[in-house]
């Protein structure tokens, strides 16, 4: 049996071993909404292992890093969704 | 001998392995779907579901503290804004003019796209 301690650690290396395909997906996607989808799912995989190591060092202010991080990403994907499709921002 | 820290540990490692189980496949489905929106579909139900159990687990194991709270409003944030993005990115990958793949059976929009 392993402790809760062991058992986060072997989730940090699984998610950061997660954001692989990601990065493979935004350097040789073929269109360009494929690489916004990796990066949107890139910015989900990195809020949770921030929010994972928080937890780990139990320290609260990294976990304001991951909501900050969770805020900007869904912000930029709204803004390259929204020049991809109108040619311009706003 | 039901100590409550004991079932607080079982459910929060629980939450901890379908949470992480269906993230990495939601990263496979990104590597190896074929198109633009099935790979969004991989990502934004799979991926949204696995990110909301993570964090949830960390509730579990906290309790009511406040990086346990922080912790579960990063995974509403995530679960409220993450088919939002999805829908936009479809949607632009569409109007751009980003074809489906070759086992397509069905096309609703396809003759009202736009120019």
């Amino acid at each position: 049996m392993i402790s809760l301690e062991q058992a986060d650690f072997l989730a940090l290396i699984v998610l950061v071993a997660a954001t692989a395909p990601c990065i493979y997906r935004v350097l040789y996607g073929p269109t360009l909404p494929d690489r916004i989808a990796a990066e949107d799912a890139m910015g989900n995989a990195l809020v949770v292992i921030f929010g994972l190591y928080a937890f780990q060092e139990s320290s609260i202010f990294l976990m304001d890093v991951a909501m900050l991080l969770a805020i900007i990403s869904f912000v930029g994907t709204i803004v390259v969704a929204k020049y991809l499709d109108k040619g311009e921002v706003l | 001998m039901a100590d409550i820290g004991f079932v607080t540990d079982i459910l929060s490692i629980i939450s901890l392995v379908i949470g992480i189980f269906f993230l990495s496949l939601g990263m496979i489905g990104l590597l190896r779907l074929p198109d633009v929106y099935n790979r969004l579909h991989a990502t934004t139900k799979v991926g949204t579901l696995g990110a909301f159990g993570v964090l949830l687990s960390i509730l579990i194991q906290e309790g009511f503290t406040p990086m346990g709270i922080k912790a579960f409003t990063v995974g509403l944030f995530i679960l409220l804004t993450s088919p939002i993005s999805g829908h936009m990115i479809a949607r632009a990958a569409y109007r751009m003019g980003v074809n489906l793949c070759d086992g397509t059976c069905l096309d609703e929009y396809a003759g009202k796209r736009k120019e």
